[in-house]
Formats: structure tokens, sequence, C-alpha cells
């Protein structure tokens, strides 16, 4: 009993023709704005997909054998790798980013939603590679997968099986009885925040491609922008306060706007996730003002309360637009934006990090704890919204927490290579990890990658795949465990 | 139901009367070196502990000695919190304008065996240096009080000393009492105390910097540093001393038991000694090597020599530096780093998480991808042959994020003072693992950059690290106060 590797390889033929087919927004725009170097390496890329695709397709027929769920994991962690390998070849193809391992970065931190760039110039890149470059955040937000998954239900059974490797975050309830409806519906929802962005961002005076880039980058909790200075260089707090609206919003767990449509606000405010979330987002905008205002040097309460819940918005929904240098703040407000990085959104969401899920069930258990060390006879439970949460679950998210612990320190040591300071280093690590964007020191916000070597970039990559396939997808595939079961 | 009050006061009394009796040997130092003030801060201080200790024990000599958990966790705290309180008397009284907030730093470090300083080092009379390492020496025997007799008694009830903390070699067959196995710990203390002195009187230098320093290093406190001349400019023997007897304070003391019994197999089989001896060795050899290369050093042995003893010193938890280590490469800035955050054994006088904890760690994080492959399988925690039971595991996994959540916590309440973030970061790591030395602007261990309010807080955290943070919290739980109250 082993992988299922002719239901891997028709996945990922139809992979490819969804990438392929999602490539071709981005060759109109080449055409809208006539570059003909960006509409050839796009029919470059678009053609061998789709071509290879069907074959793929066509060759490898839907088996008897249903796919289990450790297909999903390599199913998945291969999407993801394949998709970044292939869209980063519209970057070298055009010679918008000659070096192949710097395109492939760009990419993974498209897909991933990270927001992390090697590039020094943003805005000297064609149209067409921004467009597509922040398009890749549109469909890494909310899955690869679960596009395909809403578009082409004949993947099947499998579809629950392989999407639940990819979402973020313990799900602990079910919305819809089959999995490809709920992908339908998320993406409903997705489609509809895009649109509406699109549109509020257009009243504040952002051209259609300015509103689109940004829009992308905000509901995919991404962070690519056009601009060298994100969202800075948009000076309107209308502008700035409606993409801290819609990041929140993305940050969010996408199946609580499910139950707000059915059953009210009052049912979405009990979910204990989303109080923990919006205390968070809350209290550490109002603890950064109050550091700005009395020792950060600024002067407007507004201003203080505006960048802050900006950079608080941004920092926890990991998407990573700037409208200040926090390089530039006092440690405190340094310090509470870096807690942030580990905390990351809410599951099942378009962001990234450790999930605020998985913290407040940590911060249960070790509650729990300490009242054991007291009462040693007792039998307490950790609840959640009334209801108990499962030993297993518990378990998983101790474990989850470990290994995040311990590939950030393995990252770290080994980014360390390039010679610069810890904390550079470790921030990097820590923002790929939590597909975040922007880091501290030599990564800072109005910063770049660039400084990296070719080999650094490389382990980053792949840490933002990692890290956005929530860790255990993507190492379970080092073990060997998994490739023979045969062997326990 | 309320505290045992007869029980807390008298153990407070009979500390304090050990505190009293250790106060007289600065005293007499400090009339050798003719430190006038010092030495009557020393006498009042004294006189006060000793009288107190003995009429109280009088008073309170007939009381049972139950301990209950409740009892437990709060005649530990109080005892230190005291013990660190009268610490802090000589340093001021002894006339030279210390401030309080200073001298109960100064205290704290020393109990807690971290080893930092927030007063001039060349300015403190001989008796107060003297006396900083009589509170480094007594405090790591104190840590042994802890984890052998106290703790076990606090998570486990009865002679497992496989508790709830630190799943360790059992000792069933080998002591019959607990007072037993204090008693030998103690004495392979001293016995190791008495050893490196002995090493280091004929080493060239002097008796006394001899002698604080061997109560510092056996303790994993770090060194004493006269003018930068102890860990800078030693010889390779004075360092090789140091380092030696860092690693012996920071083994677990129950292999000094299998030792002095003879039990050679279980030394060897030992895992949490093999696991820190291996770290040990693996970084030594990796930041000698990312040293040479670098080009920093001349010599594969001399970068060898100093990668070891740096090594030593951070993951024994003692915190002593023997070049700049803001110089050196990031990439051995971060291995010591991690070296911090595993610490040294359990059952020893080093901090931290503890290597033992960090072995769990692991196997946990290796079992938890295994049942993600196989969800249903059943696959216990394995440590030398015997399964870790559900509760141990979950213990330490609480105690691993309670851990991390402290410090996180702790670094954020310390960038109130406004340090850059190297700085805020791996100082608030070197108090809270009882380092004492962290990068950036505490290099040297001064913590003097820091206002009250930080050093105030850098003391709460060493004593946290100290006591495993559980006696602290539990404090500020509302069921502690109040039993009718779950």
């Amino acid at each position: 009993m082993t992988v299922n590797f002719n239901g891997v390889i028709r996945i990922m033929g139809i992979l490819l023709l969804v990438l392929g087919a999602c490539l071709i927004p981005s060759l109109l725009v080449a055409f809208i704005y006539a570059e003909t170097l960006s509409i050839k390496a796009f029919l470059f890329t678009i053609l061998p997909c789709i071509v290879i695709g069907a074959v793929l397709k066509k060759v490898f027929r839907p088996s008897l054998i249903k796919l289990k769920a450790r297909d999903g994991f390599l199913i998945v962690s291969l999407s993801w790798l394949v998709a970044s390998i292939i869209g980063a070849l519209p970057f070298v193809i055009s010679g918008a980013i000659p070096n192949y391992i710097d395109a492939f970065f760009e990419t993974c931190s498209g897909f991933s939603t990270t927001g992390s760039s090697i590039l020094t110039d943003v805005e000297s890149l064609p149209k067409s590679m921004l467009f597509w470059r922040s398009f890749t955040h549109w469909l890494g937000g909310m899955g690869i997968i679960v596009f395909a998954m809403a578009l082409l239900p004949s993947i099947g059974v499998g579809g629950q099986i392989i999407a639940s490797a990819e979402t973020p975050g313990p799900t602990l309830s079910k919305i819809t009885p089959r999995f490809a409806d709920t992908a339908r519906n998320l993406y409903l929802v997705y489609i509809l925040f895009t649109v509406i962005e699109t549109i509020l961002l257009l009243f504040g005076g952002m051209n259609l491609f300015d509103s689109l880039i940004h829009t992308f980058g905000s509901v995919g909790t991404g962070g690519f922008s056009s601009y060298a200075d994100s969202v800075a260089h948009f000076s309107s707090p209308y502008i700035q306060w409606v993409i801290i609206i819609f990041m929140t919003m993305c940050g969010i767990n996408f199946n609580l706007y499910f139950i707000l449509a059915r059953k009210g606000i009052k049912a979405m405010l009990k979910d204990s996730e989303l109080r923990l979330y919006l205390l968070i987002i809350f209290s550490v905008t109002a603890l950064i003002s109050i550091n700005l205002m009395t020792a950060g040097g600024y002067d407007s309460i507004s201003q203080g309360i505006r960048d802050s819940a900006f950079q608080v918005t941004s920092m926890i929904t990991t998407t990573g637009y700037a409208t200040a240098d926090y390089e530039l703040w006092p440690t405190f407000s340094k310090m509470l934006i870096f807690i942030l990085l580990l905390t990351g959104a809410c599951s099942s969401s378009t962001g990234g990090g450790v999930k605020v899920i998985r913290i407040l069930i940590a911060l249960k258990l070790v509650r729990r704890g300490v009242s054991l060390k007291l009462h040693p006879n007792r039998i307490a439970s950790v609840t959640l919204g009334g209801k108990g949460v499962p030993q297993e679950v518990s378990t998983n998210i101790a474990n989850f927490i470990f290994l995040y612990i311990f590939v950030f320190f393995v990252g770290g040591f080994i980014i360390s290579f390039n010679g610069y300071d810890i904390v550079t280093s470790f921030s990097a690590v820590l923002t790929c990890l939590g597909n975040t964007g922007p880091g501290f020191n030599l990564v800072g916000p109005v910063l770049n990658f660039s400084i990296f070597s070719g080999f650094s970039k490389l382990v980053l990559s792949f840490l933002m795949i990692a890290g956005r396939l929530e860790l255990f997808t993507f190492f379970m595939l080092f073990s060997r465990h998994y490739w023979n079961s045969n062997k326990a | 139901m309320t505290f045992n009050h007869r029980l807390i006061v008298r153990t407070i009394s009979i500390v304090l009367l050990f505190e009293g009796i250790a106060m007289l040997f600065p005293m007499v130092c400090a009339v050798y070196y003719k430190e006038n003030n010092t030495a009557s801060a020393f006498f009042f201080t004294a006189i006060c502990c000793i009288a107190f200790g003995m009429t109280v024990r009088r008073f309170f000599r007939y009381s049972t000695l139950k301990i209950k958990t409740r009892e437990g966790y709060f005649v530990a705290f109080i005892c230190w919190i005291i013990v660190c309180l009268v610490g802090t008397m000589p340093y001021l009284l002894s006339g030279n304008g210390y401030s309080f907030v200073d001298s109960v730093f100064e205290s704290v470090a020393g109990w807690s065996t971290t080893g930092a300083w927030v007063l001039d080092i060349n300015t403190m009379p001989n008796a107060l240096l003297f006396w900083k390492s009589i509170c480094n020496w007594l405090g790591g025997m104190g840590i042994l009080i802890l984890t052998l007799s106290i703790f076990p008694i606090l998570g486990v009830h009865g002679q497992k000393m496989a508790a709830a903390e630190v799943p360790g070699p059992e000792l069933e067959k080998m002591v019959s009492k607990m007072g037993e196995t204090a008693k030998i710990s103690y004495s392979i203390y001293i016995a190791m105390t008495v050893l490196e002195l002995c090493l280091l009187l004929p080493s060239g230098i002097s008796p006394f910097d001899a002698l604080i320093n061997t109560l510092s290093t056996i303790s994993t406190s770090g060194v004493v540093n006269l003018n930068n001349d102890i860990s800078m400019h030693s010889t390779p023997y004075v360092k090789a001393i140091f380092t030696i007897f860092s690693i012996i304070g920071s083994i677990n003391f129950m292999v000094y038991f299998f030792i002095y019994a003879g039990k050679w197999r279980k030394v060897i089989k030992n895992i949490e000694l093999r696991t820190y001896l291996a770290i040990l060795t693996i970084s030594s050899v990796l930041i000698a090597v990312i040293l040479y290369f670098s080009g920093s050093y001349d010599s594969i042995t001399d970068a060898l020599v100093d990668a070891t003893t740096q090594t030593v010193s951070f993951g024994s938890t003692s915190g002593f530096t023997v070049t700049d280590i803001n110089s050196w490469p990031s990439s051995c800035q971060t291995v010591l780093l991690l070296l911090m955050f595993i610490g040294a054994c359990g059952n020893s006088t080093g901090g931290s998480l503890k290597v033992i904890r960090v072995i769990v760690y692991f196997k946990l994080i290796m079992r938890g991808v295994y049942k993600r492959i196989h969800p249903t399988a059943i696959k216990p925690i394995m440590i030398q042959g015997k399964p870790v039971s559900a509760a141990n595991a979950s213990s330490i996994t609480v105690f691993i994020m309670l851990y991390f959540a402290f410090y996180i916590l702790s670094c954020v309440i310390m960038s109130l003072e406004n340090q850059d973030m190297i700085t805020t970061l791996s100082g608030t790591l070197a108090v809270f693992s009882n380092n004492g030395t962290g990068f950036g602007a505490l290099a040297n261990a001064d913590y003097s950059i820091f206002s009250n309010f930080g050093k105030v807080y850098s003391s709460i955290l060493m004593l946290a690290g100290r006591l495993e943070m559980y006696a602290l919290i539990v404090l500020l739980s509302r069921s502690f106060w109040n039993s009718d109250r779950v």
C-alpha cells in the first residue's frame, strides 16, 4: 500500500491546465499595455502547460483505487512546488527577473501569499509581470487546490481529503456535506470581497491597475504592491482604512461568513477564535498608538492610530503591507509587531502564521497544566465555545507549535551563514514561515531580500511553502514512513 | 484550609540561620581587607539573621513536617524571596551608595546563579565580591535541594524520581530516604568545590580570585571578571579548569550517584548525559570550524579552544565570555543562542529548558509526524527503553509552551526599556535561562544599561527561571489562595 502515483500524476495534469488558464488574465494585461516581451513569455508558458496538462489528464485515467489521505499530502506539496516552478517562467523568459532562483523566490512568495520580494526596483517591471505577481497572491490565498476543486468537482471523492491537507488550521466543523460545495462557496465569498474592494479603491482615486494589484494583495493577505514604498505611496486615509478593513476581514475564518449569513452577527461573534483575534488587534493597536504618541515622535492622534492599526492588521493577517517604516518605531512597538509575526490570522482564512486558534488552545492547555500542578487529581478538559477539544487536536496543536519552533531555529541557523546579524536572519525566516513578508533590520519594510545568497533564497522559498502548507504536509514527505507503509 | 504556618515559619528560620552563618565568612574577609564599612554591614545582618533563626526555631520546634503541594510552592517561593532580600542587606549597608534596586538585582543574580552584574565589579569591595560568590555557590546547592527534595514532593508523592517535572533515572533501589539523597548531593558538590579550588590555587592567579571563581564556576554562575583579567587573559590551564568544572556542575547529579554506587553501566547509558555531551561536542566543533574559516583565528587549535570554552559556558548556563562574542559570525552566535535555550541537564545547577526536556521535545515532534501518517497507531515516547507516561509527556509539553510564552511576554515587557532588538531578545533570554550574558549591549553581562524597572523585572525573570516558573505562576492563581475555589 503505497502512494497512488497514477492518481497523483493525473491531478498534476489537471493542475497544469488550471495554471495555464490562470496565466491568461496576465496575458490580456500584456496585450493591453502592449508589452511584447511579456506576451511572448506568457504564451511560451501557457501553451506547453495546457498541452501537457491535457495529455496527462487523458493518459492517466481516473483509477478505481480511491485517493487516500497519504496521497493528499503528496498532491498538495507537489502542486505548490510545480505551480511555483512554472509560475516563475514568465519572469525569466521575459527578462523581468533574469535569475531563475530570484524568480522562483518571487513566485513562491506570490503563491504562498508571503509578499517578500527580491526586487530592488519594483516599479521598473512591466505591468503584466506585476499583475501576474499579484495574481499569484489571489490564487494562493484561498488555495490552489480549493480553486481546482471549485472548478472541477470531477476530481472526485478525494477532494475533501486533499483540501484538508491544504486548509490552514484545525477544522472543527463542516459547513456543507460535499467539499466541492464548500469550495465553491468559499470562492464566491472571496470573489465578492475582491470585487467590492476593487470598487471601493477605485472610489478612493486609484487607477484600475493599482486597485486590482492592491486588492489581490489584501484579500489574499499577500503584500505585493506596484510601488516600492508599498501602501505608503497612497497618503489618502480613506484608501488606507479600506485596506485595513479588508485585510482584517480576510484574516477571519471564512466559514464564519456563512454563519453570519445564516444565523446573524451574534452567532458569528460567539466564535472564540474571532474574539481573541479582534481582542489582539484592538489591544495591540491601542498599545502601539500610545507608544508612538509618547515615545515615537508622532504628533497627530489620527495618524498615530491609523499607522498603528494598519501595521497591526497587516502583520497579524500576515499581509505585509506598510504605511510607515516601523524600523524607526520604539522597541516596544517593534516587539509587539514581532509577536504578531508569530501569531498569525484565524484558521481557514487566507492568512498564515501559527493561527489564533492554536494560540488560544495552547494557552488553555498551559492554564490547565498550571492548575493540574496545584490539583494533581483534578479532571479538567480544554473547552472551546462550550464544546470539548478532543485530545487528538490538542496533541496535534502542541506538535505543530513545537515543529514550528524547530523549523524556525534550524532555518535561522542556515540563513545566518549569510553573515547578517541574528535579528535579520531570524526575522527573515520567521516572516517567510509565517507568510508575512517584511522582517526587521536588513529585511525591514522598506528593504528587500536581494541581500541573500541563492542558496538562502531557495531555503526561504521552501520555508514559505512549508509554512503555507502548515509544515506537516510538507515535512511528512521527508519521512521514510511515508513512502513505504510496510516499514512501521 | 489554610497554610501550615508553623512549617513555613520554621523553614524560613532555618534558612535564615544558614544565611546568617554564611555571612560570617565575608565578614572575616572584609576585616582581612580592612573594608570596615562592609565588615560592619555583614556583622549587623549576620547577627540579625542568626538571632532570628535561633529564637524562632526554639518557638516552633514542634510542628508537623507533612508538606502539601500548596505549602510546597509557597515555601519554595517565600524562602527564595526572603533569602534574596536578606542577601541585599550587605550591599545596601556597605556604605558604597548602592541603590536598593541595584542591591536586589545583585542579590537575586547571585542566588539564582545567573552571574549578571549591575554594580561596577572593579570598585566593589572584595568582601562583597566574596559574598556574591557565596550566594552563587549556595544558590547552586539550593537548586539541588529544590529539584531533589522539594519538586518531587510537589509533583508526585512518594519516592519516584521520575517526577512530573524531569523524568530521569530511577533511584528506588539506591537510597531509602529523601534526606539521604540530598546529603549525598551536597557531599559531592562540596567535594567538587574543594577539588576545583585545589586545582586552581597553584595556577598562578591570586588565591582570592581562585576562591571566588571556584564558587562561581561550580555553581554554573559565571566567572568573576576583575578588569577583564580572568576570562580574557588567563592561561589555557585556568580556562580548562573553568570549562571542566562548569560541565561538572551542569551534569545531572544523579549521574554522580551512579558513579558513587559503582553503577557504570547506568552512567554510560544515561541518555541525557550522552545527549548533553554530544551537543557540547558538536557545537564546539561547528563553531571552531566556522571561526577558523572566517579568518579571525590563525590555527584550528586556537579556534577550538575558544569555541569549546564558549560553548561550555553557554551550554552549562554559566555565561562567561572568553572573547568578544559580538564580533563572531552570526552563525556562531546562533549556535550559542540555541545552547542558551537548551540549557543544562536536569537535577544540576544549570538552568533553562534542560536537556531531558529537549530530548522529549524532539521525540514528540517525530511522533507527531509519524501519527500524521498513521493516525491510529499507538506509539509512546521511549526514553532509555522505558515509555514516558502520558502524564509526564503532557507535563513536559506544558512546561515548554509555558517557557516560550513567558519568554515572549517578557520580551515585550523588557522592550519598554527601548534597547535595540538583539539586546532585548538576548538579554531576556539570558536572565530567564540564568546564563547572564547576552549579545548586543549585554555581551559583558553588565545590566546597568537598564532602568530600575528593567532591573526589577529582570530580577523577577531570574527567579522565575530558577524556580521553573510554576512557583511564581501558581501564586497568581485564585485557587492557590482559597482552596474552596477551584
